[in-house]
C-alpha cells in the first residue's frame, strides 16, 4: 500500500493535476495509463500482479473496496463477456448497459457471500462491476461492499473521474 | 507465590510478539464444517468442559474488597521482593513505613485481594481475555482440565498476578503496533486537512482487535483540529512506545541484532513440548502429514522445502490446544489453526476439530468420546492411540495444514520474520504472505481434484476453488478485505516500509551524547539496515512468486475445465458442468459451451413441474448466454419467464401457509429477485409486498 497523495501526483506526470473533491485524491498509476479519484484516507494496494492495477480499501470493520483491473485482448482472463460472466458466479446478478462520460459501458451488480476464511466472512456482499471496453481490451472497475450497507457515493465519483490514456 | 520464570522470560519476546505469533492463518473454511459435518447415525456434541469461566467464584468482589487492608509486616501471604517488582509494574506502591500497598489510583489494597491475586487463576469461574489465554499457551502453559488451572511443564500453576502483568505487557506491545499503524496512515495525508473519519474508525477497529491505544491518544485524535495535530500526537505516542521498548532491549541483544541474521532464528531455541504426550502426537501427526502430502505434486514440493542439510524433512511441531477459553471468544476462537513462528509450531484449535473427531469415530463410541474429549489432553491421547482417527483428522484438515505449513516455509526462507523477532523491523503481518498461502493451498486442492475429481465433487472448498480459477484478482482482493476487516496487525510490504521509515525518524531523535547512547544508536541503525534489506528481499521474492503463479493459474484453468465438466456430466449435472465452464471464461471452446447448454435445456424440459430445480438451471444458462453475448430464443425466453413466475407462486404459497415462516426474510428476497425475471413482475411484486406485510 502506498501513499496516495504527493507521490501519485508526481507519478501522474501531469503539469496541472486535475482537482479532486474534498476527501479525495487523484490517483494515477506509475506508468500513467489511467487516473481516477480515490478516497484519500483509504489504504491502497498497487499492481499485485496479473490484471490488477490498484485497489482502495476502506476503513474497517466492514471494509469496502474499489479496484481497477486492466485486461488486454488475448489475455488469460478472456474478453469482457467472459469476465462479467465469471463475476456473476455464485450469486444473484443483474446486468445493464450504461454510459460513462458519454462512452458505452456495461455494468453488472452481483450479490454474493464472501468466502469464509479463518472463521470470518460469509457476509453478503454487493459487487458492482463496470466494464469499459476499448480497441485493445477492457478496464474493469469493481466496487465491493457489504450488501447490508447503503450504496456509498465513493464509487460513483471514482467511476466518473476515471480516465485512461488512449 | 513464586513467579514462573518461563512466563517472565517470555515477556521479552513481546517486543516482536504480535508478529512472532503471526496471526494468520487459516481459514477454517470447509474444515470447520467438513470435519464437523453431520455424522451418519446419531450425532453427539462435544462437551464444553468445566473450565469455561461460568461457575460462581469462591469469593465475590465484595468479599475481596473487605478490610483489613494489606499490612506487609503481619501479612500471612507476604509479598516477596521479586513479586513487588510486578506489583510496581502494575502501578502499585508499597509504603515502606506503613507496610501498606496502594493501588494506582491511590486506594489501599486489601489483604484478601493480595492473597487472591497471588493464588492460581481458576478457569472454572474466571474468564481470561482471548489474547492473554492464547499468549500464555504460547509461552508453554496448558489448561489442566481436572483443576482448571493453567500450568507449565513443571506443573506450576500461573497466578492471577502473573496473568495481570502479562496482560499489561501484551497491552504495551499492542500499543506499539497500534501507533505505528496509525502513524503510517496519517503520514500520507494532507496535514492541513481535517482528520478523516477513517482514522477514528481505524481506532475502533484496533480496539475491537484487542489492541490498545496509549492513554489519552484517542481523545487527542478526536479533538485534533487537523491531520497535522493528530500526526503530532501519534508521533509523540510512537516515540514514547519505542523508548519504552528500546529501554527493555539489553545492549548485548542490540549487538546480536546488528549481526547478520541466521535463518530460522527464533525457531531454534524453543522447540520444547509441554509433555511427552504432546511430543508423541506431534511426531505421529508429522508422519501422517508427510505420508498424505507425498502423493500430491504441490504437497511433496512443500515437504521438500523442509529438508535439512542431510535431506531429512524437518516439519514444524503440530500441537492441539484450546486456542481460546471458550469456542465463541473473539480473535482466533473459531480458527482451525495458526502458525506460531516464535515456536515454529502449528497450533490446531481444539474447538475447531474435536467435533469432527467425534463424528469420525464409530457410532458406538461417540457418546463416551463426547464426554471424555472435553479434556484436550484426552483428545491428544485418543489421536495418538488411534491411527485411523488421526488419519481422518489429517485428511479432513489437509488444506488448513498446507496453508499453515506454507507460513512455516515463509518463516524459514525469509529473513524478514527473523528481523521482526530481533526488533529490526516493525511487527506487522504482510497480507502478501496470506495471498501466497491461500493460492498455494488451492494449488494443492487442484492437484487433488485432477487426480480424483469424482471424490471432491461436493467438497465445500469447490466454490472458493472455482472462484479462484475464475478470477484470481478478485479472490486475492477478498483475502485482503477479510484480513483488513478482522485482524488489526494486517499490513503489506510497502506499508511496513513506511512504518520502518517512521521508526527510523524517531530513533534519529534519540540523543547520541549520553554515555553509551552513541553505541546503542549505531547498533540500532545497523540492525535496521539489515531489516531494510530483509524486507526488500521478501517483497522481491513475493513478487517473483506471484508472477510464477500467474503462469500456473492459466495452466490450472485449462486443466480444470475439461475434467470438471466431464465429472459433472457423468454425475448427471450438466448445469454444474456449464457453470464450471462459465467460471473458466474463455478457457473453453464455443462448441463445448453449446453442448452443455443443450444438455441443460434438455434437463430443464425433463423436470416437468419442479420449478425450483428449473430456475437453478435457468440461472446458469443466463450466465452462459451472458458470457457469449447471446440473446435467448423468444420461445425459450417465454418458458423461462413462466418458470420464474411459477417459482414465485411457490414462495407465495409457502408464505400463505405460514405467514411467520422462520425463513421469511430470505423467501421474500428470493421471491422478489425471481419476480423481476418473470412476465408478470408488477403483479407478483405487489403480492410479495402484501405477503411480507402479513404477520399472522
Amino acid at each position: 500500500m502506498r501513499p496516495l497523495l504527493a507521490a501519485a501526483l508526481l507519478l501522474a506526470g501531469c503539469s496541472r493535476p486535475p482537482q479532486a473533491p474534498e476527501g479525495k485524491a487523484v490517483y494515477s498509476d506509475k506508468a500513467a495509463r489511467f487516473s481516477l479519484h480515490g478516497p484519500a484516507d483509504w489504504r491502497v494496494m498497487e499492481e499485485q500482479g496479473g490484471a490488477h492495477r490498484v485497489t482502495f480499501f476502506g476503513p474497517p470493520p466492514a471494509v469496502e473496496s474499489i479496484a481497477v483491473y486492466r485486461h488486454d485482448k488475448g489475455g488469460p482472463g478472456g474478453d469482457a463477456q467472459a469476465y462479467l460472466a465469471g463475476q456473476s458466479l455464485g450469486g444473484k446478478s443483474f446486468a445493464r448497459k450504461l454510459e460513462v462520460k458519454g462512452k458505452p459501458a456495461r455494468e453488472l451488480v452481483v450479490e454474493k457471500k464472501a468466502p469464509v476464511m479463518h472463521g470470518k466472512g460469509g457476509e453478503l456482499l454487493r459487487q458492482r462491476t463496470v466494464v469499459l471496453e476499448d480497441e485493445k481490451g477492457f478496464w474493469a472497475l469493481v466496487h465491493t461492499a457489504p450488501a447490508s450497507q447503503p450504496s456509498s457515493a465513493v464509487f460513483e465519483d471514482s467511476l466518473q473521474s476515471f480516465s485512461a490514456r488512449d | 507465590m513464586p513467579l514462573s520464570r518461563a512466563l517472565y522470560l517470555g515477556l521479552f519476546f513481546l517486543w516482536a510478539g504480535p508478529a512472532a505469533a503471526h496471526p494468520g492463518h487459516k481459514a477454517p473454511e470447509g474444515h470447520f464444517h467438513v470435519f464437523a459435518a453431520p455424522a451418519p447415525g446419531r450425532p453427539e456434541t462435544v462437551e464444553m468442559g468445566a473450565c469455561v469461566g461460568d461457575k460462581a467464584p469462591a469469593k465475590s468482589a465484595a468479599e475481596l474488597a473487605k478490610p483489613p487492608v494489606y499490612e506487609h509486616k503481619t501479612a500471612a501471604d507476604k509479598i516477596t521482593d521479586e513479586e513487588l517488582k510486578i506489583w510496581e509494574q502494575l502501578g502499585y506502591k508499597l509504603d515502606k513505613k506503613t507496610g501498606q500497598l496502594s493501588r494506582p489510583q491511590g486506594q489501599l489494597e486489601t489483604a484478601a485481594m493480595v492473597t487472591w491475586l497471588g493464588d492460581p487463576f481458576n478457569a472454572a469461574s474466571e474468564k481470561l481475555p482471548a489474547f492473554v489465554w492464547m499468549g500464555v499457551h504460547g509461552q508453554g502453559y496448558r489448561l489442566e482440565e481436572a483443576t482448571c488451572r493453567l500450568v507449565n511443564a513443571k506443573k506450576e500453576a500461573v497466578t492471577r498476578l502473573e496473568l495481570k502483568v502479562y496482560e499489561w505487557w501484551v497491552g504495551r506491545s499492542s500499543e506499539l503496533m497500534a501507533v505505528q499503524s496509525l502513524h503510517a496512515a496519517l503520514a500520507k495525508l494532507d496535514p492541513s486537512k481535517p482528520v478523516p473519519p477513517d482514522i477514528t474508525q481505524r481506532v475502533r477497529q484496533l480496539q475491537s482487535a484487542q489492541m490498545q491505544l496509549p492513554d489519552g491518544l484517542e481523545k487527542q485524535l478526536l479533538e485534533a483540529k487537523n491531520v497535522k495535530d493528530a500526526l503530532a500526537a501519534v508521533d509523540k505516542a510512537h516515540e514514547a512506545s519505542l523508548r519504552f521498548w528500546d529501554g527493555m532491549m539489553p545492549l548485548n541483544e542490540l549487538q546480536k541484532a546488528a549481526q547478520p541474521a541466521v535463518l530460522g532464528y527464533g525457531q531454534a531455541g524453543q522447540k520444547t513440548y509441554f509433555d511427552a504426550a504432546e511430543a508423541r502426537l506431534s511426531h505421529a501427526l508429522r508422519q501422517d502429514v508427510l505420508k498424505l502430502f507425498a502423493g500430491n505434486g504441490p504437497g511433496s514440493e512443500l515437504m521438500s522445502r523442509f529438508k535439512d542439510k542431510k535431506g531429512v524433512v524437518q516439519l514444524p511441531r503440530i500441537t492441539i490446544w484450546k486456542v481460546s477459553q471458550r469456542p465463541d471468544d473473539p480473535g482466533y476462537g473459531r480458527s482451525a489453526a495458526f502458525y506460531d513462528s516464535s515456536q515454529d509450531a502449528i497450533v490446531v484449535n481444539y474447538w475447531a476439530i474435536t467435533q469432527g473427531v467425534i463424528n469420525a469415530a464409530p457410532e458406538t463410541e461417540r457418546k463416551r468420546l463426547s464426554k471424555e474429549l472435553a479434556d484436550p489432553k484426552k483428545l491428544t491421547a485418543y489421536l495418538e492411540a488411534n491411527p485411523a482417527a488421526r488419519q481422518a483428522f489429517v485428511e479432513a484438515t489437509d488444506l488448513t495444514l498446507y496453508h499453515e505449513l506454507t507460513h512455516a516455509w515463509q518463516a524459514r526462507r525469509s529473513k524478514a520474520s527473523v528481523e521482526q523477532t530481533r526488533g529490526n523491523l516493525p511487527a506487522a503481518n504482510p497480507v502478501e504472505e496470506e495471498h501466497e498461502a491461500f493460492r498455494d493451498e488451492y494449488r494443492y486442492f487442484h492437484a487433488k481434484i485432477m487426480a480424483n475429481p469424482q471424490k471432491y465433487l461436493n467438497d465445500p472448498h469447490m466454490s472458493s476453488y472455482l472462484g479462484m480459477l475464475s478470477n484470481y484478482d478478485e479472490f486475492r482482493d477478498g483475502i485482503t478485505r477479510m484480513y483488513l476487516s478482522n485482524f488489526g496487525g494486517t499490513s503489506d510490504f510497502p506499508t511496513i516500509k513506511t512504518m520502518q521509515d517512521n521508526r527510523r525518524g524517531i530513533f534519529d531523535r534519540f540523543p547520541g551524547w549520553a554515555p553509551g547512547s552513541w553505541l546503542r544508536n549505531a547498533l540500532r541503525k545497523q540492525g535496521m539496515k539489515l531489516g531494510d534489506q530483509a524486507l526488500a528481499q521478501a517483497e522481491t521474492d513475493s513478487k517473483k512468486r506471484t508472477k510464477e503463479f500467474e503462469v500456473e493459474w492459466g495452466k490450472m484453468r485449462k486443466e480444470a475445465g475439461p475434467r470438471l465438466i466431464a465429472v459433472y456430466e457423468k454425475a448427471g449435472e450438466p448445469h454444474k458442468a456449464l457453470l464450471a465452464g462459465v467460471g473458466l471464461g474463455g478457457a473453453l471452446p464455443a462448441s463445448e459451451l453449446d453442448r452443455l447448454e443443450r444438455a441443460t435445456l434438455k434437463q430443464i424440459a425433463g423436470l416437468k413441474d419442479d420449478s425450483f430445480q428449473k430456475v437453478q438451471r435457468w440461472e446458469v444458462l443466463e450466465k452462459a448466454y451472458d458470457l457469449r453475448g447471446k440473446d435467448m430464443d423468444p420461445k425459450l425466453d417465454k418458458t423461462r419467464r413462466a418458470d420464474y413466475s411459477a417459482v414465485v407462486r411457490g414462495y407465495l404459497n409457502m408464505l400463505h401457509d405460514n405467514p411467520a415462516h422462520p425463513e421469511k426474510a430470505g423467501i421474500v428476497e428470493w421471491a422478489k429477485t425471481y419476480a423481476l425475471k418473470s412476465d408478470d413482475k408488477d403483479k407478483l411484486l405487489e403480492e410479495i409486498r402484501k405477503a411480507e406485510a402479513t404477520k399472522r
